[in-house]
């Protein structure tokens, strides 16, 4: 397996020679982080691996030019975020004219029939009612809830504050929990 | 917060068996794809060589079909006609396989068509020699 760190990565990368070999392990090493933060976004397993592809083309181009004076990790995870909220943003275009209320049924349904989803009715109705924040606060719920992230970490991927960032998740929780509450789940 | 807690541990997403062990190799084919607009190119054209060949390919055996048959029935023909030597009858077949094979004067369609009707060669007997 590759143990190797980020600096020997990007040390092996600007060498043309082991190029190729050292984005493979940068994809190894990553992959599985930057999959599900853009799965929590966009939700399907298909939709995810496109825009994860699109994500690791985006960020071959840029590592030529990467400057270490950010972390990588912190760097990809900002690309692979906005590259998931484009791809969302995008696909809202082609609802144009439903209700919110209209287009959260249809983004449901699709993850209902998503061979890789295999969650309950209140897997759904969390998913639902994630899909109602704001989308600043569903990153943000997204990053604390399922991925545990630091508040540091987060504000440098999101550029926030930690005290807002602080602020958007407690809205997002006590959002999260009346809407499920409504639901009685 | 006591519902949120308790399906935090439950993850319902998954993943399609094997899909991080080969994603590395289709990103580097993807990125290796962006990168070579030409080879790009030649993937999207691909279906249209292999159709352009395979019309030349039909044509070629059409064209070996009318080539061994079309001119022993016409050799009989030309004996029946002319009453003429064996000798002449060759001469005339190996003319014909020259204007077949005369690469200067391909026939249009009108002419194959109309040969074919001259000499009275039904599809039946064309599908038989295939």
């Amino acid at each position: 397996m590759n143990h190797k760190s980020d600096e020997e990565i990007l040390e092996l990368f600007r060498d043309k020679n082991t190029q190729s070999q050292a984005f493979s392990f940068l994809v190894k090493k990553y992959q599985e982080r930057l999959y599900w933060q853009i799965r929590k976004i966009v939700l399907l397993h298909d939709d995810s691996d496109d825009v994860l592809q699109n994500t690791f083309v985006k960020i071959w181009k840029g590592l030529q030019n990467f400057r270490s004076d950010s972390q990588l990790f912190t760097w990809m995870f900002r690309i692979a975020t906005n590259e998931a909220l484009t791809f969302i943003k995008e696909k809202q275009k082609k609802y144009l004219g439903y209700s919110n209320n209209e287009v959260e049924n249809i983004l449901l349904a699709n993850l209902e029939a998503d061979p890789y989803f295999d969650g309950n009715k209140a897997q759904l109705e969390l998913q639902k009612a994630i899909l109602q924040l704001p989308e600043k606060q569903r990153l943000v719920f997204n990053m604390k809830y399922f991925d545990d992230l630091k508040y540091n970490e987060m504000s440098e991927i999101l550029e926030t504050s930690v005290g807002a960032l602080k602020a958007s998740y407690h809205h997002a929780v006590k959002k999260i929990e009346s809407l499920l509450k409504l639901n009685e789940v | 917060m006591n519902n949120l807690s308790n399906m935090k541990s439950d993850q319902p997403f998954r993943v399609p068996e094997d899909y991080f062990e080969n994603l590395s190799d289709r990103v580097q084919e993807r990125i290796i794809t962006e990168e070579n607009p030409n080879k790009r190119l030649i993937q999207v054209l691909k279906p249209y060589f292999w159709m352009a060949a395979s019309v030349v390919g039909i044509l070629f055996i059409a064209k070996i079909v009318l080539i061994n048959s079309v001119p022993s029935d016409y050799k009989i023909q030309q004996f029946s006609q002319t009453e003429n030597t064996a000798v002449d009858t060759q001469s005339t077949s190996l003319d014909e396989l020259n204007w077949f094979s005369d690469e200067s004067s391909e026939a249009t369609s009108d002419e194959i068509i109309e040969y074919l009707s001259d000499f009275d060669i039904d599809s039946e007997s064309l599908l038989a020699n295939l």
